[in-house]
C-alpha cells in the first residue's frame, strides 16, 4: 500500500501553510485517497490500476495546490502574493522590457496555464503563428534595413546621387564624368559638398602570387559629403585630389581587420599596388560600403584639369545638399550649369558625340538610387509574407471559434448570473494574446535562422545586405505583430459574446444538433478568405514559376554553358608597354588554354556573355546620311578573336567567322547580330559585304563578311542586344587615330569550352596555363557560363524562392483551414446526419453533401481569390517575364488545382459522415 | 460531466446539503453526491477539499476528529447553526434561479 502522506507531499508544493494546518490538509487528503485505493481494490482493479485511478482523482496537482492555497485564511494568501510580487519586483528592478514582463507575467501565469492544460491545441497555434510571424519578421527585417532605415550617414536625407540622363543614347543613367564634376564643383549655388567615386580593380604586388582586388577610386568630396571620420589615420584631403600629389591610399575597414588584424599602426606604412608605392594614410569607416562595394583600398580620384572635356560618363557622382535645397531645385541649378561644362572643358574627340546624347541631370535622393531598384521586389514579398500570417491567423481564430463553440453555455449562464462581457471576453483574449506572443518567440527563431539563409542565399545585388540585423526596431515590430495576431484571432469568439444574448446562446446548447449553422458562418466566411488569400499567393508564385521557367527556356545565343568557363584578365601598360605585344599576349594565353588536357576551345573577347562588361558607341553604316540632325545609332560593341563563336556554340547564320588571320592582318572584316543586320538592311542575307565604322570623318569602312545568332549578352531577361564584332586588334579604329595606330584592349575576357569545367584541379591548371605566358597576371571572375546565367536572374530565382515557400504555406494553412471546417461541421451535424441516414438517406448521398458544402466554400474562396488576383498581379508585372500578370494558364490551373485539393480535404470528413452509425448518432443526445 | 463554472457556482449547496442528515467525513460526502447525481457529479479531491475548508473558515461546518472502533482516525463534518441558515437559504436561491431560467429559455416542466 503506497504512503500517501509522502505520495501528496511529494505532489503538492503548500507554501506558507503553517505546519499544523499542512499536516491537516495532507492527513485528510491522504485519508480519501486511501479510500479511494481500497474501493477500487476491492471492486477487482489491480494494485497499479488503483493507484492510477487515484492520480486521476486528484488531478493536476499543480492546479490541486492553487485550489487548496485559496480556500485558505486571507493571510497566507497575501503572504503567496508578496512571494509573487517579490519576484516580480525582482524583474522590475532590472528595469526596461523586464518591467514590461512583470507587468505581464501576472495577469498571464494563468492563462498559460491553462494553455499547457492543452499541449496539441496550443502547439499547432504556436507552430502556426511562429511560421506566419516568422516570416514576416524575416521579411521585414530585410525591408527594414534595406528600404525603410536612412543611410547610414550623418543628415543621410540631404545625400543625393549626381546622375545624368542620355535620352539619345536610351540610357537613363549614364552617370557622372570629371568634366561635370568640377563644373558642378565650381559653379553650384545648391550643394555644400559634391564628390565623384568609380570602381575598379588593382593588383597587389610585391610579394607571392598578384592579388586583383576591388578598389574605389574618390575624390576627396565624397568623404566631405558623406561626413565620413576615419577609423585610423586621416580621410583624403582636397590636397590628395592634385595629379601632382603622392601616392596615398586608404585602407577599406574589412580589409584592414582581415588582413592587418585592425592594427592602427598600419598608418604611415606602404604597400605595393600595381608595381608602385603607395602610402596607406588612413582607414575608411565600414560605412562606405553602403556605395554598393566593398573595397579592399581606396585610392584618390585624381584629373589633370586641362586635359578635361565632357565625355567618359559613367562615375558615380554623391552630393550633400545645402539645408533647405531640394532635389527639384538640384536637378535645376543643375541643369543652369551643364552647358557651362562645354565651356570650362571644351574640345575632346566625341564632343558632338555629348550633345547628341541630350544629357540632363538626374539627381535623386542617394537612398532612392541605391535601393530604389529592389524596393518594390522587397515589398511584393512582404505583401506575400502579410498574406501567410494573415492565414495563419484565420486558422487560428477558426480553432478559437470551434473551441469557444463547447464553452458558449457556460458563458451565457455567467453572463445571465451578472459576469460583464468586457470580464469574459478579457479571459479570451488573455489566452489568445498568450499565444500570440509564444507565436512571436518562435518567430522570433525561426526569423533569426531564416535570414541567415536568406542572406547567405540572396542575390548579391541585393544593397546593404551588411546592415541587415534583428534590432529593436525589429523587436518592436514582432511584438506588435504577435499582439496584433492575437486581438486578431481572439476577437471573433469575443464579438460573437457581444452579439448572442445567453437566450439563445441557452437554446441552441440546450438543444444542440441542428441548429446553430449561424455560428458557422464567421467559421464559413474565414475558410473562404484563407482560400481566396492562398490562392492569390498561388497564383504570384505560379506567375513567377513561369518566368523562370520562360527565363531557363529561352536561347541565350549560346551552348552548354555548363561547359564553359570565364575568367577576365588584364595586361596593364607597366606590365607590357606596346599594344600589339599586350594583344600578342593576350592570344597566347588563348592558344595556351586551348592546349589544357581535355579543353574543346578557348577564346577570347572584351567581354563574355552577362560577365558585366560592354562598350557602347554610335555605329555609322554606309549609305546612310548622317547630315544635320540625323545622327547614328548607339550600338554595343565587342572585339573577339579566333574561334569565339565556336568556343560559345554561338550559331554562325551567313558568311564566315572571324579567325586568328583576320587578327593579325588587322584585316576590315566584321561580323554583326542577326538583329542588328535586320534593322539596317531588312535581312541576314542583305547584310552581307555592307560597310560599318566607328567614325565618321573620315570613315575606316569594316566590311560585314558574316551574320551571328543573337545572343542575350545582358541576361535571360533582357533583349539581346544589336551588335557588332570586331577582330580583336584594329587599325586606326578611333576618330583622330593616325593611319598606322594598333588598338586593342588590355582587359580581355576568355572562354574555355571543356567537358572537365567544375572538376577538381581544373581550375589550377588554368592558373598555371596563365601564369606560364605571364606569371604577374591576376586572374579573376573565374566561372562558368551557366553562373553568369544564373547571376543574371537571380532577383527572379529569389522572388520566385521566397513567394514560392510563402504559397506552399499559405497553401498548407488553407487545407488545413477547410479541413478544419468542414470537419467541424461534420461532427456537429452528426445528430442530423445520423437522423438523415435513419430516414433512408444513402451513404453516397451524404458524402455528396458533406462535399457540395466544401465544394460551395472552394468556389467561393477561388472566386474571390481571382477577383483579387486581377487586381493585384499586375503590381509584379516588372519582375515577369514572358508570361502576362493576367496568364490564363496560371489562374485556371491553379483554380482548379486548390479546388480539387479543397475538395480532397474535405473527403475524410465526408467519409466520416457517411459512416455516422445512426443509432450512435441519435443515442448520443 | 458539467462544465466546471457550473459545479463551481453550487458546489456549496451541493455539499451542504450532503451534511443535512448528519456528520460524514470528506470521501463518504463525495461518494453520497457522486451516488445521488446517478455517477454524473464527480469531484476532484481538490476541489472538495477547498469547499469544505473554504466553509468551514466561514463557520457554516465544523471539522471534528474522530476516532471510531475498527475505523481510522477521521475527520467529521457537522453543520453549524449557521451552516443550516446558508443552506436553506441558498436552496430557495436556487429554485427560484433554475425556475427562472427555466422559464426564459422556454423549457417547460417535464
Amino acid at each position: 500500500m503506497p504512503d500517501w502522506k509522502s505520495y501528496l507531499r511529494e505532489r503538492l508544493s503548500l507554501p506558507a501553510m503553517r505546519g499544523q494546518r499542512e499536516e491537516r490538509i495532507i492527513s485528510e487528503l491522504a485519508d480519501h485517497l486511501e479510500d479511494l485505493y481500497q474501493e477500487a481494490l476491492a471492486r477487482g482493479a489491480s494494485e497499479a490500476e488503483a493507484e492510477a485511478l487515484v492520480e486521476k482523482w486528484l488531478g493536476d496537482a499543480d492546479l490541486a495546490a492553487d485550489e487548496l492555497i485559496h480556500s485558505e485564511p486571507a493571510h497566507v494568501r497575501a503572504q503567496l502574493g508578496r512571494w509573487a510580487e517579490k519576484r516580480e519586483a525582482g524583474l522590475r528592478r532590472r528595469g526596461g522590457v523586464w518591467t514590461l514582463l512583470a507587468d505581464g507575467a501576472r495577469d498571464f501565469r494563468f492563462a498559460f496555464r491553462s494553455l499547457a492544460k492543452r499541449p496539441l491545441f496550443s502547439f499547432v497555434v504556436v507552430f502556426v503563428l511562429a511560421l506566419g510571424i516568422g516570416a514576416t519578421t524575416a521579411i521585414f527585417t530585410l525591408l527594414d534595413a534595406i528600404i525603410l532605415s536612412p543611410l547610414p550617414f550623418d543628415d543621410a536625407d540631404r545625400l543625393v546621387s549626381v546622375s545624368h540622363a542620355a535620352p539619345g543614347l536610351g540610357m537613363q543613367n549614364a552617370g557622372q564624368c570629371a568634366a561635370w564634376h568640377f563644373t558642378y564643383e565650381d559653379e553650384n549655388r545648391v550643394f555644400e559638398d559634391i564628390g565623384m567615386y568609380g570602381r575598379s580593380l588593382a593588383t597587389i604586388t610585391g610579394g607571392g602570387e598578384p592579388e586583383a582586388v576591388r578598389v574605389l577610386r574618390v575624390t576627396s568630396g565624397v568623404f566631405r559629403a558623406l561626413r565620413l571620420r576615419p577609423v585610423a589615420g586621416r580621410i583624403f584631403t582636397p590636397e590628395d585630389d592634385e595629379p601632382t600629389s603622392p601616392n596615398v591610399l586608404m585602407l577599406g575597414y574589412g580589409y584592414w581587420q582581415s588582413r592587418f588584424g585592425a592594427d592602427p599602426s598600419v598608418v604611415g606604412q606602404t604597400i605595393e599596388v600595381d608595381d608602385q608605392s603607395w602610402e596607406i594614410v588612413g582607414v575608411t569607416p565600414a560605412s562606405l560600403q553602403t556605395l554598393g562595394t566593398t573595397p579592399l583600398l581606396i585610392f584618390p580620384l585624381r584629373f589633370d584639369r586641362s586635359t578635361l572635356f565632357v565625355g567618359n560618363v559613367g562615375w558615380g557622382g554623391v552630393a550633400r545638399l545645402r539645408g533647405g535645397v531640394t532635389v527639384e531645385q538640384a536637378n535645376a541649378d543643375a541643369a543652369r550649369m551643364l552647358p557651362l561644362a562645354f565651356e570650362k572643358f571644351p574640345g575632346g574627340p566625341v564632343a558632338d558625340f555629348s550633345e547628341r546624347a541630350r544629357f540632363a541631370p538626374n539627381i535623386q535622393p542617394l537612398k532612392d538610387s541605391l535601393v530604389g531598384s529592389v524596393a518594390n521586389l522587397l515589398w511584393i514579398i512582404m505583401a506575400g509574407v502579410a498574406v501567410v500570417l494573415l492565414i495563419a491567423c484565420a486558422n487560428v481564430a477558426n480553432l478559437f471559434l470551434v473551441r469557444a463553440d463547447g464553452k458558449e453555455t457556460e458563458m451565457a449562464v455567467r453572463t445571465a448570473m451578472g459576469a460583464s462581457r468586457g470580464r469574459i471576453g478579457w479571459e479570451y483574449l488573455k489566452e489568445s494574446l498568450s499565444l500570440g506572443v509564444l507565436g512571436g518567440l518562435g518567430g522570433l527563431a525561426l526569423a533569426y535562422f531564416g535570414l541567415e539563409a536568406l542572406i547567405a542565399a540572396g542575390p548579391a545585388n541585393l544593397p546593404r545586405l551588411d546592415e541587415v540585423a534583428l534590432d529593436g526596431g525589429v523587436l518592436t515590430f514582432t511584438l506588435a505583430v504577435s499582439l496584433g495576431a492575437g486581438v486578431f484571432f481572439g476577437i471573433f469568439p469575443v464579438l460573437r459574446l457581444g452579439r448572442a444574448t445567453p437566450v439563445d446562446a441557452l437554446k441552441e446548447g440546450g438543444r444542440g444538433g441542428t441548429t446553430g449553422r449561424k455560428r458557422h458562418r464567421v467559421q464559413n466566411t474565414l475558410a473562404v478568405s484563407q482560400m481566396a488569400l492562398a490562392l492569390v499567393l498561388l497564383v504570384a508564385s505560379g506567375l513567377m514559376l513561369r518566368s523562370f521557367y520562360s527565363l531557363w527556356n529561352v536561347d541565350p545565343g549560346f551552348h552548354d554553358p555548363g561547359n564553359v568557363l570565364a575568367l577576365r584578365l588584364y595586361i596593364s601598360s607597366d606590365e607590357v608597354e606596346d599594344p600589339a605585344e599586350a594583344a600578342a599576349t593576350h592570344e597566347r594565353i588563348a592558344r595556351r588554354l586551348a592546349e589544357i588536357p581535355g579543353v574543346t576551345s578557348a577564346a577570347l573577347a572584351t567581354a563574355v556573355p552577362m560577365d558585366g562588361n560592354s562598350n557602347v558607341n554610335p555605329l555609322y553604316v554606309d549609305g546612310f546620311d548622317y547630315t544635320g540632325d540625323r545622327t547614328p545609332s548607339i550600338r554595343r560593341h565587342k572585339w573577339i578573336g579566333g574561334g569565339y563563336l565556336e568556343t560559345l556554340g554561338t550559331p554562325l547564320r551567313l558568311g564566315r567567322t572571324l579567325t586568328w588571320q583576320d587578327v593579325h592582318e588587322r584585316a576590315p572584316a566584321v561580323l554583326v547580330s542577326e538583329s542588328l543586320a535586320r534593322e539596317y538592311w531588312g535581312s541576314a542575307e542583305a547584310a552581307l559585304g555592307q560597310r560599318v565604322s566607328v567614325r565618321p570623318d573620315p570613315p575606316r569602312w569594316y566590311e560585314v563578311v558574316g551574320v551571328v545568332s543573337d545572343v542575350r549578352e545582358d541576361g535571360l531577361g533582357q533583349d539581346p542586344p544589336l551588335m557588332v564584332y570586331w577582330p580583336q586588334v584594329t587599325l586606326a579604329f578611333w576618330e583622330g587615330d593616325p593611319p598606322d595606330q594598333v588598338r586593342t584592349w588590355r582587359g580581355i575576357g576568355f572562354a574555355i569550352r571543356s567537358d572537365r569545367v567544375g572538376t577538381a584541379g581544373f581550375l589550377d591548371e588554368v592558373r598555371a596555363a596563365i601564369w606560364e605566358v605571364n606569371p604577374n597576371l591576376p586572374v579573376r571572375g573565374l566561372q562558368s557560363l551557366e553562373d553568369l546565367m544564373g547571376q543574371s536572374i537571380a532577383r527572379t530565382s529569389f522572388t520566385l524562392v521566397l513567394l514560392g515557400v510563402a504559397a506552399g504555406v499559405a497553401l498548407l494553412l488553407g487545407i488545413v483551414g477547410v479541413y478544419g471546417v468542414i470537419s467541424y461541421a461534420v461532427s456537429q451535424r452528426s445528430h442530423e446526419l445520423g437522423l438523415r441516414m435513419a430516414l433512408g438517406a444513402q451513404t453516397g448521398q451524404v458524402k455528396g453533401m458533406v462535399l457540395r458544402q466544401s465544394l460551395l466554400l472552394a468556389g467561393i474562396g477561388v472566386a474571390i481569390g481571382l477577383a483579387l488576383s486581377y487586381g493585384v498581379t499586375r503590381l509584379m508585372a516588372g519582375l515577369l517575364f514572358g508570361v502576362s500578370p493576367l496568364d490564363p494558364l496560371t489562374f485556371l490551373s491553379v483554380a482548379g488545382g486548390l479546388t480539387g485539393v479543397a475538395l480532397a480535404a474535405a473527403y475524410l470528413p465526408a467519409r466520416r459522415a457517411a459512416g455516422v452509425d445512426p443509432m450512435e448518432a441519435l443515442r448520443a443526445e | 460531466m458539467f462544465s466546471a463554472d457550473l459545479k463551481r457556482g453550487s458546489m456549496e449547496l451541493l455539499i451542504l446539503s450532503a451534511l443535512e442528515d448528519g456528520a460524514r467525513h470528506g470521501y463518504e460526502i463525495g461518494k453520497l453526491l457522486e451516488h445521488r447525481s446517478d455517477g454524473r457529479l464527480e469531484l476532484r479531491v481538490s476541489t472538495l477539499y477547498s469547499v469544505l475548508y473554504r466553509m468551514e473558515k466561514r463557520g457554516w461546518i465544523k471539522g471534528r476528529w474522530v476516532e471510531r472502533q475498527g475505523e481510522r482516525r477521521r475527520c467529521y463534518y457537522t453543520l453549524t447553526a449557521r451552516g443550516r441558515q446558508v443552506v436553506a437559504r441558498q436552496r430557495q436561491e436556487w429554485q427560484a434561479f433554475s425556475a427562472m431560467v427555466n422559464r426564459v429559455i422556454g423549457v417547460s416542466h417535464a
